[in-house]
Order: C-alpha cells, then structure tokens, then sequence
C-alpha cells in the first residue's frame, strides 16, 4: 500500500486517549466517539496500514490475519463514514 | 497466551447540539 492511500486523520478531529480508549471530537460537527481498545491501536497507528495493523492484531490475538484486516478495513470504512478519517479525496 | 478478540468498533457516540 503506498503511502498516498493509508488513511488519514481528519484534521478537524480533535481525539486524546484516555484510560486506553481513544476519544474523538468532530470540532465541525460537534460529534463525540469513543473507541474500543483494538479501535483505539488502529486509530493511533493507523501509517502502519490495514495489513501490518491485521497482521499485528492476529500476532497478539485468537483471530486470524485475513479476519482481523477485515474487520480492520470495515472499521476504517466506519470512520471514514463518520467523518473522523479525511476520505482520500483532497 | 493469546487475547481475547473483540472487533474494533466505536464503543459511543454522541452529537452536541
């Protein structure tokens, strides 16, 4: 995956992890989010891409590789849909 | 020992208005 497709945060999102949950505030919107844990590690290492996040995730828990960059790509689909990830298009 | 696996998911959500 080159490095124009990784996803990126949008910069209109201000987020702080807390207690090991990542908190977003979508200033425009006025949106707050709150992540899970493995939701939390790929938003803060979200340069790594979905198939080093997967195979990371895979390497530290009961799942496979090909499920875990799944549910990986679902989940940076969801953020995208949200808002929180600029969309690649600028 | 391997962890549990729980999906990545937004856990709350909550528009200000």
């Amino acid at each position: 995956m080159s490095e124009e497709t990784l996803p990126k945060r949008n910069p209109d999102v201000s987020w702080r992890t807390i207690e090991g949950q990542a908190v977003l505030i979508h200033n425009r919107l006025g949106e707050i989010q709150v992540l899970n844990d493995l939701g939390t590690y790929i938003w803060e290492h979200l340069e790594l891409g979905p198939e080093i996040l997967a195979r990371n995730i895979a390497q530290e828990h009961e799942v496979s590789v090909p499920d875990a960059q799944r549910d990986v790509e679902e989940f940076m689909q969801a953020l995208r849909g949200s808002g929180a990830l600029a969309d690649g298009t600028d | 020992m391997k962890k549990p696996y729980e999906k990545p998911a937004v856990i709350y959500k909550e528009r200000i208005e």
